[in-house]
Formats: structure tokens, C-alpha cells, sequence
């Protein structure tokens, strides 16, 4: 039953109907004009993309398993922006989504590699910024994933603080502007969330 | 925790946190007195809170902030040293980074340069390496109007920088309007831009970032392009040949940018046209509104420019002195508007159209027109036409649209009747006419783009069959009334093709009307023999006339399977194609369409598939080779063309095929591997349906060679690369019959190749959904009966092979069935006869093991009577000898079963000899046969020469033990 070759080219070639970026476009517009849904659905496809590129780095890490944060965001940065740069409102909705990712991606690697030590020690995280040596996170940052889901279900603004300060390293002025809020509000809800979250981790760690 | 209960808790630690901490415990005993474990709650995160202190996530994982550097994280470069080149002072900055002014400071000579240093976020390797491969033709661009690329490199902080020819001078725009520049002055100014952008285009650069500060005029009056070829260095998906958004200002970006599509020199010319705009009426083609890059976005892909006569009126009436009031002010708005209205506006507009091919074919037409202009003589460009503006509309309020298209051919019947009453009367002559026109145009847009813009919508099938239907009968009556117009005929053959291919098109998504594709096709090419009838020396209804033939070829052939039909359409296009082609070598359309002429007329001899073929390979090598050549040519009259890239690699896949028929696997392998690799290099990110198909058919048989090579395990593993890469693209397109047919060849070759590694079960499951889904199908077409045939033959392969040799004999008997209304229903080209035979082969010798050597003779004998004239007709063909062979080793195993003795058949010792012939004739035929796989490419599984040569040997030695006994 040999498959026949399709003769493709001069008579008519249908591009894909909808391509990831065509839908990237069409959710940002969306989420612009205030679905606050669409954000939800736009973060699987960009991310997508940028999961690869955060493999490309991820391979090349050193032995220590320190990540190259800053060239990944670099990369990432570019990525998105050539992505979709019309649509991105501003600065504030770029770090959203940006910070939002990096916790994915983060997070997403730990845990591979925690899986791949099939349940030994906990890994912890080692990030590197260009002139700073590397830095250990004291933490599982998997954990503290796992805490913010269950921040969320609490207070969804309180663990969108915190992703999108220790995650995207916003300041409080930053923070405040993305999600609409007073400083005072996000240093408030920041100083809550932080004295559950540290809770929560050392319980989860000391099981 | 509850939502509810969480905010209880924070508010109370909120609060004593606002305290001194010695204060808290005190608050708490009283806020929380008829609540202890609130308290307890928030006892415990003030613990935390003191615990957690200063460090605790307080250093942040990724500063996206300075990763991005900003703000400030820009160092200073000025005095420092970038290879020998010094940096004085800052020049500029943009999206891309900064340029700076340097010298060289190596004492060798004192040489000014322009370094454009590029920001932190791309990637360096990769931007180097695009640098290295475009410098050697950037360096050829010496032209006055164009500022050299000298050099580039990296930074020590791994910075990519580029040494560019360092022009002084001011932006075109400002530069025009300090010097008040009148109109005409404008236009020369421009017209050198241009020259120079010719002048790259004819060495293959395009510029794809032409905006004002690009060009800059000198003190001299000398316009100046900078960064020719830079956007390509520095754009990742350059190698494409499309390209992304970058953070620039879209303003100048073309649709086609925009939207990330493929870019052409038309995509200069488009903003050549937005800067000629600007020069004229110092406005963006764009509203006012227009601000942030989203708004840009969308209006350059959707928005229609203003004139600029219109847009002349605006800025003056927007941008006027207080001094000039009233009268003078009214004055110099008018005679702007009157010097731009005609010409100018149609100009510019046309170099701005939405769709690059509606553009100006090349900046020596935008020149010419502009020339032309300046002379007083008339200009090209035109305004466009109400129907296409009407078509514009259309396609941009699709949804909305697709409910008002019924409507509209209900109101379009009304209007054909009074059109039809109205003629009688002579008094209402013209009226009646005008409507005539409505419904034509009406009819047309029906067509070509209430269809269209529907025909993406989920469940808008049925409606897109009456839009056709209707629109057909409308067109029809009007060509009754008008006799032998032949606008109109061709506006009708043009409407039939179009409505044939998506009732029946084998390659597009369609309706699957096939008896009406059938008729559609038909009356199209019969109006289009009318035309030629009429016009036997226009050249362009010859043209098309070779056109519909083609597409006619491609139905009777593709979807009928009637291959001899098909061949004498094709020759027919060949021969007019061929023709025109002598007497105009550069027309692209020529060019291409002989080339899918060509290309057919290589598979209708090759066979594609379960397409059948007149089975003469080495005509159809020649037929591709030609195809090739002639595709080589037509790139080089458009080197852009993907559709023309894309046909590269099927004429390579096919030359595979061709070359496997011909026993040279290992050429085959090398053919189908070229032909991989140029259909990702044509569509790398697997955005083009129909390449990233042919990408997994070409899977598909790179692992037919490794099955027949033995290499099973790979061939599962190919076969299931291929079909999971269609089923991708089933869900991106169910409805296209072509990816239907290709989810069943592709799961039924998974199935046989486990079937083939002893994965019976496995193999089982695959083959059933394949028989599955083609009984699914609501009109069997004799290719389905075809796959139907062979999957019922592989199903009974697995069946014997776990011993339920009846079951099989039954799928067996199915196969043949399948095959037989295969032929019946017109298949009975040379494959469809060695399908047949491969499929009676098949059952013969299941019919010979159940130990009926009788039934099994007859239909071996039935065989010998195809493939032995077919032989004749094709002596070395290798399909059929591999079919005649095994048919001839299965005669040998009957009479050796005979002359074993049955109950039926008494031994008889003559069988001996009759089953050596058979043997022999079986090794006579094979020795015909290159390098014999176990699978031929028509599927049919044989005894290898060995095997026959061992059987041979075996009978030689029991008629001579027969022989010695007699004596």
C-alpha cells in the first residue's frame, strides 16, 4: 500500500490553517481588550517555544547544574518579542507573562532532574547571572511551586506576587503596575504570602 | 485553607505585623479570644515571618529586568576600542542596538567608520555566521547610493558588531522638508533611492528595511541607503527567506512582514512606497489613530491607505501656520491635492497594495511609472477595481458574510429574471445591461470569494455546495444569453476549474463530488478549446487552455485511476506547453506549469503510489529529468518561488521511486534522502500542509527500503514516524481527503511491517483500522478498493502466520474480491493488472496449502494470461516480472504438490519435469530482474531466485531417483 507523493507545489499548497503565532496574535489582542481568560490559553504556546530554547541551554549546563538565567532570558526575550511584538501592550504585560514562564521553565527543569534521580536527593537550583558566581537556591524550587499552587487556590493575586517578584525579580512598583494594584497592596500580600510560603516549605521538607 | 477563612487570617496578621512586635501576642489574645485556632494560625506565621527575614526569596531567580538591560545597564562605549576600530561618539540608536562613530586606530590610515554595535538578546554564533555568508555579496553592492558594509565581528563581551561606510547627512524626509523641496524635486530625489535598490535587487539583496532613517541625503544632495542586508544578518529566521516582526518600528513593515511570510524585492518596493508616501504628503499611509505597534500591525495588513491627494488635504489643513489663514491656506491645500490626485495617488497606492503580487513587479516599474509621470505621459498603475474592493470586504467580515451568502443568491436569482424580462424590451437596453454586469460580478465574487472566505468555517460544507451550485447556474444562463462573448467565456471556464477542484481534487481539501468535479472539469476545458477555436493565435488562451488539460489529466488519472486517459490530456498540455514555451522562454507561468506537465508525465510512466502507470520507467526518467530542467530554469526567472522548490523535491522523490522499480535501492535511498532535506529546507518550521505531507510520505518510503532491505525493525519505526506526522496534520485539516488516503496507507504500512517483524497482534490492530477507515469512506474510488486489497492480503499474511490458515484464505479471497471491482470500475492500468495478479498469487498459493492444487492451478493460469502479454508489451518492466516470476514458482509448487500425489490426482512422475520447467522459467525471469528484494514495489512478496534454484535442485533429483527406479 505505497503512499503516494503529492504533487504539491503548483497547483495549490494550503498552509495550515492556523499556525501557534496566528493564535498567539489573536490571544493577546484578546487578553488586551480584557479577557483575562485568554492569558491562560496563550501561555502553553509560548511556551512551547521556549521549553526548546530553554533545552538548548539546559544541555549545555555545566556539571553543577547551574543555569544560565541571563542567556536564557535574552534568548527568550527575543523570541517573544519577535513573536508577537505589536501585540505586547506594554513593558507590564511582557514581564507577566515572561516571569510566569521563567517559573515554568525553572521549575520544569528541576523536576526532570529530581525525576531523573528517581526520587533522591532534593534537587536544588543553581542560577548564574553574567558577573555574579552561581547562586544556590536554599530551597526545593519545586516545592515552592507546589506551595504557590496552593497559594493560589487561597489568593491568586498573592502567588502572582510572588512569581512575579522572585520570578522575574519586578519590583514592587513593577509588580503593582502589571497587575493593577497600590504598592502598598503588593508589599502587604508580599510579606503574608512569603511568611506562608517559608511555612509551607519547611513543613513539606520536613516530612 | 478556604479563600474565606485565608483572608480571616491575614487581615489579623496584616495587622499585628503593622505593630511592634513586642505589641502582637497582646492584640492577638484580644482579636482572637472566641478563636483559638486563628490565633494559633496566625501565632505560627509570625514565626515564619521572623524565620523567613531578609533572605528568604528575596534574591530573585531571573532578573528579567537587567537581562534585558534595561534601564541603564548600557555601558558606555565612547573611547573605548572595538577591533581597530575606535569609538568617538554615539550616532544613533534603534531596536537592534546602537551605532556609533569610530576610527580605525591602528595608525595604518585615519578612516572614519560607522559601527553599529547590536544589542544584548541575539544570538551571537548565529549572527555571525548569516554576517559571513552575506559579506561577500553585501560587498559587492558599490554603488553611489549605497553605504558599504566593511566588516564584522564580536565584541570581548560577545557582542556582534558590524563596520559600515559612514554617511553624514539628514533622514529624506526632514532632509525634503528643510530644503522645501517641491513635488518633482521629491520624486527625482526618490527615483535615485530607488536606482539603488535596483541596482541590489539585481544582485539578489534585498534591502527589507527601507524607511526614512535608512536614507540619508548628504550636504552634497546625494541620497545614501544604509543597511542593505543588514535586517537579514540579523534576523534569525532569515534563512527562510521570511522573516519576523523585530522590535523595530513597523511603520515601513510590509503585510508580508508583518504576518511572517515569505519576502520578495516586492517587499521593498512596498516600503519604498511607504517612504515615497511620506515624501509626499509628509503623513504614514495610516490613520492618525494609528499609534501603538498592535494598531500599526493590523492596519498595515488590513487597513487601506488614504489617497495621498486626500491625506495632502489633512496635513496641510492639520500642520498650518497660524499666519496662514482662510483664502491662502484653502489655496495651498487645493493645488496640493489637485498635483497628487491621479497619477500620484495610483502610483503610491499601487506600491502599497496588501498583496506583494499586485504590487509593482520591480522597482524599475515604480521608476518607470514615476518617469513617465514627471514626462506627462500616461502611467500604469490604476485605481483598484469596485469588485476587488467588494472582495476586500468580503474576506474581512468572513463570518458574518458566510450567513448573508445565502441570502445573497437568493436576491441574485431575483435579479437574473427582471435582467432576463428587462432585454426583451429594447427601451430598457441599458439598464438591463448594467444589471447583467451585477450579475456577473455577483456571480463571480459568489465564487471566488463568498466561497473562500466561508470555506475555512466548521460545518459550512453544505452551504459552500449550494454558493457553488447557485453561482454555476447564474453564470451558465448568462452565457446562453450572451452567444460567444468571450470575456465571459473565460470568466465561466476560469469559474469551472475552480469550482471542479474543490468538488474533486485529489490535492485539496474538498467536497468530494466527484461525478460533479467530473463535469465541471469537462466544461472548462471545453470552453477553453472554444476560446483557442476563436483566438488561434492568442497565446495566453493556449496557455490556459494547457492548464485545464492538466488538471483534467490530474483527475482522470488521480482520482479515476485511468491512466491512459490522463496520459493523453498531459501530452496534449505537453504539446502546446512545449510550444509557447520556444516562443516565450522567460514566462514563468509557462515555465512552471511544464514543468507539473513534465513532472506527470514522469509518474504516469513511474506510477505514484497506488496510482497506476503505463509501467515504462525509463520514459518517465526521461519525462523528470526534463521536469527537472525546466524547474532549475523556472527558478531562475523567480528564485523565490517555494511552489517551484517544492516541486524540486517531488521530482527527486520520484526519481526515488523510479530508480527503486529499477532494483537500485541504494540510489533510491540517496534520491528520497536529497529530497528529505530540500523539503525542510523549503518549509523548516512545518507550516506548509502539503510539504510537511510529502516530508512524512518521504519517510514513508525511505522505510519501504529498509523493509525491503530486511531491516524491519527500522521500517516500523519509519513507518510510524510517517503516520504520526499525517495524523498531526489530520487534526489540523480533517476534512482533506488527501490526508485521509494518507492515515491509510501510512497505518496499514505499520501494520505490514509488524506483521513482517513478528509483531502479529500489533501489526493485526494497524491493518484492521486501515480496513476500517477505508470501509468509512462513503464512495469507494477504485485507489480505496486498491489499499482495500492489499490490506486484506497483509491481514491474511498475519493470520497464517498464527496458523489460522482458513481465516486468511477468507481475507484473501476478500483481497481479490476488492481488486476485482477495482478493475471493473476502470483501474486497469499496468498496476492495477499486477495488483490483481499479486493479489490471485496470494490466493493461489493459500488455496494450494489448504490442498486444492486444482484451484490453485486455475488461478495461477489466470495470471499467466495478464502478465504474459503484459510482458511482451513490457519487456522490462520490472513489476510485472517480479509478478509473472512468482507466478511461475507457484505454477512449479503445484505440479510438484501433483506429482506427490493427492487424493484427487493419482502421482504422476511427468509432473517432476513439468514443475523443473516451471522453476526454470520462474529463474529465466528473474534473471531479468536487478537485484531482487523479498517485497517487490508493487507489494508483491516472492521466493527469491535462491529459494526457486534450491526447489529446482530438489525436483532434478527426484525425477532422476524416478528415472533409476524404472530402470
Amino acid at each position: 500500500m505505497p503512499s503516494r507523493i503529492l504533487r504539491v507545489c503548483l497547483w495549490g499548497d494550503k498552509t495550515l490553517q492556523r499556525g501557534p503565532s496566528n493564535q498567539v496574535t489573536e490571544l493577546l489582542v484578546r487578553w488586551r481588550s480584557g479577557d483575562k481568560a485568554a492569558l491562560d490559553s496563550l501561555m502553553p504556546l509560548v511556551y512551547t517555544e521556549l521549553r526548546r530554547i530553554a533545552n538548548r541551554y539546559l544541555q549545555g549546563e555545566r556539571s553543577d547544574h547551574t543555569l544560565q538565567s541571563t542567556a536564557l532570558v535574552h534568548e527568550a526575550y527575543v523570541r517573544m518579542t519577535e513573536q508577537a511584538l505589536p501585540q505586547w501592550q506594554n513593558r507590564a504585560h511582557f514581564f507577566a507573562v515572561a516571569a510566569q514562564l521563567m517559573r515554568q521553565i525553572l521549575v520544569d527543569h528541576a523536576r526532570s532532574h529530581r525525576a531523573s534521580k528517581r526520587g533522591g536527593d532534593v534537587y536544588k537550583l543553581a542560577l548564574e547571572d553574567a558577573e555574579e558566581q552561581p547562586k544556590v537556591l536554599d530551597f526545593d524550587i519545586v516545592a515552592l511551586d507546589d506551595a504557590l499552587k496552593s497559594l493560589a487556590l487561597m489568593d491568586e493575586q498573592q502567588s502572582r506576587i510572588v512569581e512575579l517578584k522572585f520570578f522575574g525579580g519586578l519590583s514592587v512598583e513593577d509588580t503593582a503596575d502589571v497587575l493593577g494594584v497600590s504598592a502598598s497592596t503588593v508589599k502587604r500580600d508580599w510579606t503574608t504570602a512569603r511568611a506562608w510560603l517559608y511555612r509551607e516549605l519547611n513543613r513539606s521538607a520536613a516530612i | 485553607m478556604r479563600p474565606e477563612r485565608w483572608q480571616e487570617v491575614r487581615e489579623v496578621l496584616d495587622a499585628a505585623l503593622a505593630l511592634p512586635p513586642a505589641e502582637r501576642l497582646v492584640y492577638l489574645d484580644k482579636i482572637c479570644s472566641h478563636d483559638p485556632e486563628l490565633r494559633s494560625e496566625v501565632e505560627s506565621l509570625l514565626e515564619s515571618h521572623e524565620k523567613a527575614g531578609s533572605v528568604f526569596l528575596n534574591s530573585p531567580a531571573v532578573d528579567l529586568k537587567s537581562a534585558l538591560g534595561e534601564p541603564g545597564l548600557r555601558s558606555t562605549w565612547i573611547g573605548r576600542r572595538i577591533g581597530v576600530y575606535q569609538i568617538e561618539a554615539e550616532i544613533g540608536h534603534g531596536g537592534m542596538g546602537e551605532v556609533y562613530r569610530a576610527v580605525r586606530a591602528d595608525g595604518q590610515y585615519k578612516k572614519e567608520v560607522a559601527i553599529k554595535l547590536v544589542r544584548g538578546g541575539y544570538d551571537t554564533a548565529a549572527v555571525l555566521e548569516r554576517f559571513l555568508h552575506e559579506r561577500q555579496i553585501l560587498a559587492s553592492l558599490d554603488h553611489p547610493n549605497i553605504a558599504r558594509l566593511y566588516d564584522g565581528g564580536t565584541t570581548q563581551e560577545r557582542l556582534p558588531f558590524l563596520v559600515m561606510e559612514l554617511i553624514e547627512g539628514t533622514p529624506i524626509d526632514q532632509y525634503c522638508d528643510e530644503h522645501e523641496l517641491a513635488v518633482n524635486e521629491r520624486l527625482k530625489l526618490f527615483t535615485q533611492v530607488c536606482a539603488a535598490v535596483q541596482f541590489a535587487h539585481q544582485r539578489l539583496v534585498i534591502h527589507r528595511d527601507i524607511k526614512p532613517s535608512n536614507i540619508l541625503v548628504t550636504a552634497d544632495g546625494i541620497p545614501k541607503l544604509l543597511d542593505f542586508g543588514i535586517a537579514k544578518i540579523l534576523d534569525p529566521a532569515a534563512k527562510a527567506e521570511t522573516t519576523l516582526l523585530r522590535p523595530m518600528t513597523p511603520e515601513y513593515a510590509s503585510p508580508e512582514q508583518v504576518r511572517g511570510e515569505a519576502i520578495t524585492t516586492a517587499t521593498d518596493v512596498y516600503s519604498l512606497g511607504v517612504v515615497l508616501y511620506r515624501l509626499l504628503t509628509g503623513y504614514s499611509p495610516y490613520p492618525e489613530s494609528t499609534r501603538t505597534p498592535l494598531e500599526f500591525a493590523r492596519a498595515i495588513c488590513e487597513v487601506e491607505p488614504t489617497k495621498p491627494s486626500v491625506a495632502v488635504a489633512r496635513s496641510s489643513l492639520l500642520e498650518v501656520t497660524p499666519q496662514a489663514h482662510g483664502a491662502a491656506r484653502e489655496k495651498t491645500c487645493t493645488r496640493q491635492q489637485r498635483r497628487l490626485k491621479g497619477d500620484l495617488d495610483n502610483i503610491v497606492l499601487k506600491a502599497l497594495r496588501k498583496e506583494p503580487s499586485r504590487r509593482y513587479g520591480s522597482v524599475e516599474q515604480l521608476v518607470e511609472d514615476i518617469r513617465r509621470h514627471l514626462q506627462e505621459l500616461p502611467v500604469t498603475a490604476t485605481p483598484d477595481s469596485v469588485s476587488y474592493r467588494v472582495g476586500k470586504f468580503v474576506r474581512r467580515h468572513a463570518v458574518g458574510v458566510a450567513a448573508v451568502a445565502l441570502i445573497l443568491v437568493a436576491v441574485a436569482g431575483g435579479i437574473i429574471a427582471t435582467a432576463r424580462q428587462a432585454r426583451i424590451a429594447e427601451a430598457n437596453r441599458r439598464r438591463a445591461e448594467a444589471r447583467f454586469k451585477d450579475v456577473r460580478k455577483l456571480a463571480n465574487s459568489l465564487i471566488f470569494e463568498v466561497h473562500d472566505s466561508i470555506a475555512d468555517l466548521a460545518g459550512a460544507t453544505a452551504a459552500r455546495k449550494l454558493i457553488l451550485q447557485r453561482a454555476l447556474e447564474y453564470l451558465d444562463s448568462l452565457s446562453k444569453e450572451s452567444g460567444n462573448e468571450q470575456d465571459l467565456m473565460r470568466e465561466l471556464a476560469t469559474a469551472y476549474e475552480r469550482v471542479g477542484a474543490l468538488q474533486g481534487d485529489p490535492l485539496d481539501p474538498n467536497l468530494g463530488d466527484i461525478k460533479g468535479a467530473a463535469i465541471s472539469l469537462k466544461k472548462a476545458v471545453e470552453l477553453r478549446e472554444s476560446l483557442t477555436r476563436l483566438n488561434p493565435t492568442n497565446n495566453k488562451d493556449q496557455v490556459e487552455l494547457a492548464v485545464a488539460y492538466l488538471d483534467f489529466a490530474d483527475f482522470r488519472s488521480g482520482i479515476l485511476g485511468n491512466i491512459a486517459s490522463g496520459l493523453d490530456y498531459n501530452n496534449r498540455a505537453i504539446a502546446i506547453l512545449d510550444r509557447v514555451r520556444v516562443a516565450d522562454p522567460g514566462n514563468f507561468r509557462v515555465l512552471a506549469q511544464d514543468t507539473r506537465a513534465y513532472t506527470n508525465l514522469g509518474f504516469l510512466h513511474v506510477g505514484n503510489g497506488a496510482t497506476g502507470s503505463i509501467g515504462t520507467v525509463k520514459e518517465g526518467i526521461d519525462g523528470l529529468q526534463k521536469a527537472l530542467e525546466l524547474d532549475h530554469s523556472a527558478l531562475q526567472v523567480n528564485p523565490n518561488s517555494i511552489q517551484l522548490r517544492g516541486q524540486e523535491s517531488v521530482i527527486i522523490l520520484l526519481l526515488g521511486d523510479a530508480t527503486s522499480k529499477l532494483g537500485d535501492r541504494r540510489a533510491a535511498l540517496e534520491y528520497y534522502r536529497r529530497g528529505a532535506a530540500l523539503f525542510r529546507a523549503v518549509d523548516p518550521k512545518g507550516t506548509r500542509a502539503n510539504v510537511a505531507l510529502n516530508a512524512a510520505v518521504t519517510d514513508g518510503k525511505i522505510a519501504d527500503i529498509y523493509l525491503a532491505d530486511g531491516r524491519t525493525d527500522d521500517a516500523v519505526a519509519g513507518f510510524r514516524k510517517s503516520r504520526e506526522a499525517v495524523l498531526r496534520q489530520a487534526a489540523a485539516d480533517p476534512s482533506n481527503q488527501t490526508v485521509k488516503q494518507l492515515i491509510i496507507t501510512s497505518t496499514g504500512q505499520l501494520g505490514h511491517a509488524l506483521v513482517e517483524g513478528g509483531r502479529i497482534d500489533e501489526g493485526l490492530k494497524y491493518l484492521r483500522e486501515a480496513i476500517e477507515r477505508i470501509d468509512a469512506e462513503p464512495s469507494l474510488t477504485p485507489l480505496y478498493k486498491i489499499y482495500q486489497s492489499i490490506a486484506h492480503g497483509w491481514v491474511g499474511e498475519g493470520l497464517e502466520r498464527k496458523g489460522k490458515n482458513a481465516n486468511a484464505l477468507t481475507e484473501y479471497e476478500e483481497g481479490k474480491e476488492a481488486i476485482t471491482s477495482a478493475r471493473a470500475a476502470g483501474a486497469n492500468d499496468l498496476r492495477s493488472q499486477v495488483y490483481y495478479c499479486g493479489s490471485t498469487d496470494r490466493l493461489a498459493e493459500a488455496l494450494l496449502k489448504s490442498g486444492s492444487p486444482t484451484e490453485a492451478r486455475k488461478q495461477f493460469e489466470e495470471c499467466r494470461g495478464i502478465l504474459e502479454p503484459l510482458l511482451q508489451a513490457n519487456p522490462d518492466n520490472e513489476e510485472v516480472l517480479y509478478a509473472l516470476a512468482e507466478t511461475y514458482t507457484g505454477e512449479g509448487d503445484v505440479s510438484v504438490r501433483l506429482a506427490k500425489g493427492t487424493q484427487q490426482h493419482a502421482r504422476n512422475s511427468s509432473d517432476w519435469n513439468a514443475a523443473s520447467e516451471w522453476y526454470q522459467k520462474s529463474l529465466n525471469t528473474w534473471s531479468k530482474v536487478r537485484n531482487p528484494a523479498w517485497i517487490s514495489t508493487s507489494m508483491i512478496e516472492v521466493r527469491l531466485p535462491a529459494e526457486v534454484s534450491q526447489k529446482l535442485a530438489e525436483c532434478r533429483a527426484q525425477r532422476s531417483t524416478k528415472v533409476a527406479m524404472l530402470n
